[in-house]
């Protein structure tokens, strides 16, 4: 057991640990705001990869399967990020439209062209890009207009540390491992941002969370026993911080990042519920 | 007779000859058996089988050279007894079985060993990677079937790094060689 204890430290611990550490750094850095998210984004993407890597021995180049993508998808995420930081109108739709797309070809492409239909091949690719931009498009402006950046990061870390633990027990347990190093980086991110909270999240964050977590979740779906409710859940679980009175309202604001924090996790529980009663454990320890 | 007929008797004698020789087998999947071996924390060893799988062989003892193997595993059909864990072998972590639904073994040269020990090369694919290995394999013997049918027995041994086949997940903790033990009983065609 020891030697996976180890392996879950170095890969899962210690990249949480690290960018911990480095965003702590940047958000105290005297930079303009604006110029600090592609920082914290390189530190996201770049802990992702090295926790990838540390789980799944090495990052394979050039990437032949879906999973291979991965730590690949993420530091294109932070480059997409970026320039939709410093772009605006139609231009910002198209990069983003063109990150969703590339997103749902390396996932999809193995797998459904040449064995699909063509019209069903172009139809999950279609949809699959449509569904990356719109969540997000949603998640980056509903949420500034509504939510702290706080509480769309709980949002978020929320989702994908649970969606570990479901795609762990939907049969991938080192997709699970790194999406719960995901979760773990967001969740030091939300932390931070709670102490020395920033006036905007941007786009960065929200973009290297709908593409990696997308691919994390289509992964599980598409190669793995995840059921797609179960993924639908997740996937409209960050959501649930929309629901409630914007923050531009006032109040408490430790009592409304709570009861975000709670409907979030209303929906994680509902796709826990599908997860088990679609695919039930059989409760043998191997 | 002349020389014309002659030669036609004498080629039609030597074809007759060697088809005699070379026979084609294929594969009796109830009598056969694809078994895995890896070993687990370093304590112990987990067995697992591929329940479908298909193969055909052409075997002449007399000339190794004109032998050949083909085998292909289903990796969907991979079982430990333990069906949590056969859902985790066929996913992405390791088999990745629907990416890569087969496994297969084509051999590229046989060499005879003794009167039941060969050594058969070939290309090993798995994960869409293909690398060469080479098969131990045992004839164990030859006869008539349950219904009179000739079949062929062997069992061969190989040892594989899954790490050369991209299947990394939870190494050292479960070890990266991994024995396959085929144990074929097939029906001559």
């Amino acid at each position: 057991m020891g030697s996976l204890i180890g392996q879950g430290i170095v890969g899962i611990v210690l990249p949480a640990l690290l960018a911990l550490i480095l965003n702590g750094l940047v958000l105290r850095a005297a930079l303009a705001e604006g110029r600090k998210w592609p920082f914290i984004g390189l530190i996201i993407a770049g802990c992702f990869a090295f926790s990838y890597s540390v789980l799944l021995g090495g990052i394979a180049f050039p990437p032949r399967e879906a999973t291979h993508w991965l730590p690949f998808i993420a530091v294109g995420a932070v480059v997409f990020g970026t320039i939709l930081q410093f772009t605006s109108g139609l231009g910002r739709s198209v990069v983003r439209l063109i990150a969703a797309m590339a997103t749902a070809w390396t996932v999809l492409q193995l797998q459904i062209f040449g064995r699909w239909p063509l019209p069903i091949s172009v139809e999950w690719l279609v949809a699959v890009t449509l569904i990356l931009f719109v969540t997000s498009r949603l998640i980056e402006r509903a949420g500034a207009l509504r939510n702290t950046p706080t509480e769309i990061l709980l949002g978020m870390a929320l989702a994908a540390g649970f969606g570990g633990v479901a795609l762990f027990f939907g049969g991938s347990a080192v997709l699970g491992q790194i999406c719960n190093t995901f979760g773990l980086l967001l969740a030091g991110l939300t932390i931070l941002t709670f102490f020395l909270p920033p006036a905007q999240l941007g786009p960065v964050i929200p973009l290297i969370y709908v593409l990696v977590f997308g691919s994390l979740l289509l992964n599980g779906s598409l190669f793995s026993d995840l059921p797609w409710a179960t993924a639908g859940l997740f996937w409209l679980a960050p959501f649930g911080v929309l629901i409630g009175p914007p923050a531009s309202s006032g109040g408490n604001r430790n009592l409304r990042l709570l009861l975000r924090g709670l409907i979030v996790l209303v929906l994680v529980g509902l796709a826990f519920v599908a997860l088990f009663l679609i695919s039930p454990p059989h409760g043998n320890e191997y | 007779m002349t020389v014309r007929s002659t030669l036609f008797c004498a080629l039609l004698a030597a074809a007759t000859l060697t088809s005699a020789k070379a026979d084609n087998y294929k594969i009796d999947p109830v009598h056969s058996a694809v078994l895995f071996k890896v070993g687990h924390f370093g304590v112990g060893n987990i067995y697992g089988r591929f329940d479908t799988f298909a193969g055909d062989f052409v075997f002449d003892p007399s000339e190794p050279a004109k032998d050949s193997v083909k085998l292909e595993i289903i990796t969907d059909s991979v079982d430990t007894n333990a069906p949590d864990r056969d859902k985790h072998l066929k996913s992405p972590d390791f088999l990745n079985a629907k990416q890569f639904p087969t496994a297969t073994f084509k051999s590229t040269a046989v060499k005879k060993v003794d009167d039941k020990n060969y050594e058969v090369t070939g290309d090993f694919t798995l994960r869409g990677i293909t690398k060469p290995v080479t098969v131990a394999v045992q004839v164990i013997g030859t006869g008539p079937g349950p219904k009179g049918e000739p079949r062929l027995g062997t069992e061969s041994t190989v040892t594989l790094k899954r790490s050369d086949f991209d299947v990394k997940a939870f190494l050292p903790a479960v070890t990266d060689e991994v024995e396959l033990r085929i144990a074929v009983e097939a029906i001559k065609q």
